[in-house]
C-alpha cells in the first residue's frame, strides 16, 4: 500500500494546490518540485521548474493514478495493525456421492439458506474503494 | 493485507479513524496526562448510548475504533462496545495503561473480539513509574503485554517522549522488543493537561536534532526485527528521515500528509462530546454532543471539526507558513501547535525547522507564559524565543526534578460535565 520507492506521496488536497515531493538522489530526503536545491543536503536540482520536477510530477501521475492515502495516526491511537479479512459466509454443500452426507462439516446444509455476509470489515478490499460520501453541505 | 491507510478523496471526509475516551476513570494518574484521568465524568455515556454510538460510526464508514481513557476498561460497557464494533466489522483496538489487566480480563477482551492493544510504555521502570505516580506501573505493563498476547491479541506499546525519558529511547526499546510487540508508536509528550503544569518535562524544539535522527536508526533496526515503529502525528516533519519514518515498509517514500482531524479522524470524549482529534483541546475545538445530535450531523455541519477540511497555506503564520513544505505539512499536529502556542498553524515542534535554524546558528526555546486552567484537555501557553544554537543550557535534570508543577493551573482538578456547544 504504500507509495512506489523513489516517489513521493501527494499531499495536497481539497481546494489546495498540489505540491509535488520528490527524492533527492543523495541524502533520500524529500524535495519540492520546484526547488532549486535539496534543503536537507544543498545538492542541486537545476532551476525551479526543471526537468527533474517535471519528470518526477509525470511518474507520479502514471504510478498512483492521481490516488492519494494517508496513514492515520493519533497520539493516544495505538500501532497500526493489520485489518482481519471480512468473515465469509459458508460454502454451500456438496454432498459425498458415497454416504450422502455433506462433504464438509463446515459447510452450510442444502436445504439452510447461507447467512448474508457480515458487513465488509476494514481491510475488505471494498474499503480500497473511495470513501462514501458525505451528505451535501460537508 | 491493508494497513491504517486510507484513500484522500477531496471533500469526501468520513470518520475513518475514531479516537474514543470511553471513561475518564484510570487506575493512574500520570504526571503527563492530557486528559487529567483519574475519575470518571459525572456524565459519561452508559453501556447502551456507546453502543449506539457504534452503529453511527459504522453507518458513517468508520474502519477503527481506539478506545482509551482514562482506562477504557474500568467503564462498565467495555466488553460490549467491543462486541457491537465486531459486529458492525470495524476494527477495534485498545490503548491502555496496562494496569491491572489480568490473564482472565485479557481473555475476556480477546473473546469479546478486540484485535489489538498497546500498552503505554514511557521509559525504562525507575522513569517509567515516576511519570506514570504508580510504584509497579512499569512491570504492570510489561505483564499486561504478556497476558494479552497470550489471550491472542496482537500488541504494541506507545511511549511518549519527554526530557524525562529521551535518554532511555535504545534501552527502551530493547525492553520492549523482549515482550514481543509488532509495533512501536513513538510520540512527543505535548504540554496538555497534566503536562501544561511541568513545563520542565515536555521538550525543547531544538531536542529534535538529537531524537529524530535517533528514532529513525532505531526504526531501520527494528525493521530487521520485524517490529514496525510508527511516528505519531505530532513527531515530524519532513526532515531527511521523513520517508523511512512515515512508511510501513523498508524503502517507502510515505510523508506526513497533515492534520487528519476532522477529516479522517474523529476524537470522542466519555459525556459524548465530539472533537476532530481526542486531544485537541476542549475549549476550543468541541463541535457537539451525541446526546443532542446525531454522530453525523455534528460531523457534517460542527465547524469545530472542519477546520482543516479548508487549510491552505493561507491559514498559516511564523516559520510555517514560509516554510519549503508548508503545503504537505500543513503546520503538522493541531492539537500540539495549538497547546504550545495558543492556536494552530505554526508548530515549532518540527524536525525540518530545527534544522533549518540550526543551519543558520539559530534555535527555538519554549518559554512558559500562561498557565492551564486544570481541566482536561486544557493548555496554558508558551512564547517562543529565538536563541544562538550553543546558548546556554542547564545542567538536565533528574526525573523528578522534570515532573515538578512549574505552572499551577488556574483551577483545581475538576469534574467536567458536557459542554452545551452543538456546533
Amino acid at each position: 500500500m504504500n507509495s512506489p520507492p523513489g516517489r513521493g506521496g501527494v499531499a495536497g488536497v481539497g481546494s489546495r494546490s498540489v505540491q509535488q515531493l520528490i527524492p533527492c538522489p543523495d541524502c533520500g530526503g524529500f524535495v519540492p518540485s520546484n526547488a532549486a536545491a535539496c534543503p536537507h543536503c544543498d545538492r542541486s536540482t537545476g532551476t525551479p521548474g526543471s526537468r527533474l520536477g517535471r519528470a518526477a510530477s509525470a511518474c507520479l501521475k502514471v504510478a498512483t493514478g492521481g490516488a492519494v492515502a494517508v496513514t492515520l495516526m493519533a497520539c493516544y491511537g495505538g500501532p497500526p495493525h493489520a485489518y482481519e479479512p471480512p468473515p465469509r459466509p459458508p460454502e454451500p454443500c456438496s454432498t459425498d456421492p458415497n454416504s450422502g452426507q455433506p462433504s464438509d462439516p463446515g459447510c452450510a446444509p442444502p436445504n439452510q439458506p447461507l447467512q448474508p455476509a457480515a458487513p465488509p470489515a476494514a481491510g475488505d478490499p471494498a474499503f480500497a474503494q473511495p470513501p462514501p460520501p458525505n451528505p451535501p453541505g460537508s | 493485507m491493508t494497513h491504517r491507510r486510507v484513500p484522500i478523496v477531496p471533500e469526501r471526509w468520513f470518520p475513518a479513524y475514531v479516537i474514543w475516551e470511553l471513561t475518564l476513570r484510570c487506575n493512574h494518574a500520570c504526571h503527563h496526562c492530557g486528559s487529567r484521568a483519574g475519575v470518571a465524568r459525572p456524565d459519561e455515556l452508559d453501556a447502551e448510548e456507546a453502543v449506539r454510538v457504534v452503529h453511527e460510526l459504522a453507518d458513517l464508514g468508520a474502519r477503527e475504533v481506539v478506545l482509551l481513557g482514562g482506562e477504557a476498561y474500568l467503564h462498565p460497557g467495555f466488553l460490549q462496545v467491543i462486541s457491537a464494533l465486531r459486529d458492525r466489522g470495524v476494527a477495534r483496538q485498545l490503548t491502555t495503561g496496562g494496569r491491572d489487566v489480568t490473564p482472565e480480563l485479557a481473555r475476556a477482551m480477546a473473546a469479546a473480539g478486540l484485535q489489538s492493544a498497546s500498552v503505554s510504555v514511557d521509559g525504562l521502570e525507575a522513569t517509567h513509574d515516576r511519570i506514570r505516580n504508580a510504584a509497579g506501573s512499569h512491570r504492570a505493563a510489561l505483564a499486561a503485554l504478556g497476558a494479552l498476547s497470550d489471550a491472542g491479541i496482537r500488541t504494541g506499546s506507545t511511549v511518549n517522549l519527554n526530557r524525562a525519558n529521551r535518554g532511555e529511547l535504545e534501552p527502551l526499546y530493547d525492553v520492549l522488543k523482549a515482550t514481543g510487540i509488532a509495533a512501536w508508536q513513538v510520540q512527543l509528550t505535548a504540554p496538555l493537561g497534566r503536562a501544561a503544569d511541568r513545563t520542565d518535562l515536555v521538550l525543547q524544539p531544538y531536542d529534535l536534532l538529537d531524537l529524530v535522527p535517533r528514532i529513525a536508526a532505531l526504526k531501520a533496526r527494528a525493521h530487521d526485527d520485524g517490529i514496525l515503529i510508527m511516528p505519531g502525528n505530532n513527531l515530524g516533519y519532513f526532515g531527511p528521515e521523513e520517508a523511512l519514518l512515515r512508511s510501513y515498509e523498508r524503502g517507502g517514500r510515505d510523508h506526513f500528509a497533515g492534520c487528519q482531524a476532522g477529516r479522517l479522524v474523529l476524537g470522542i470524549e466519555s459525556q459524548g462530546d465530539l472533537k476532530g482529534c481526542l486531544s485537541l483541546p476542549s475549549a476550543s475545538y468541541v463541535g457537539g454532543n451525541v446526546r443532542r445530535r446525531p454522530v453525523a450531523e455534528i460531523w457534517r455541519d460542527a465547524e469545530a471539526l472542519a477546520f482543516t477540511r479548508r487549510r491552505t497555506r493561507a491559514d498559516l503564520w511564523g516559520f510555517c507558513q514560509s516554510c519549503d513544505f508548508a503545503e504537505p505539512c500543513l503546520a503538522g499536529c493541531t492539537f500540539t501547535a495549538h497547546a504550545l502556542l495558543g492556536r494552530a498553524g505554526n508548530n515549532p515542534y518540527c524536525h525540518y525547522r530545527a534544522r533549518t535554524l540550526g543551519k543558520r546558528g539559530r534555535r527555538e526555546r519554549l518559554v512558559p507564559i500562561t498557565a492551564a486552567s486544570g481541566l482536561p484537555f486544557d493548555s496554558g501557553r508558551f512564547e517562543l524565543i529565538e536563541e544562538p544554537l550553543d546558548a546556554p543550557e542547564a545542567p538536565i535534570a533528574e526525573a523528578d526534578a522534570l515532573l515538578r508543577i512549574t505552572q499551577k493551573p488556574r483551577k483545581g482538578p475538576a469534574q467536567v460535565a458536557s459542554t452545551d456547544r452543538d456546533g
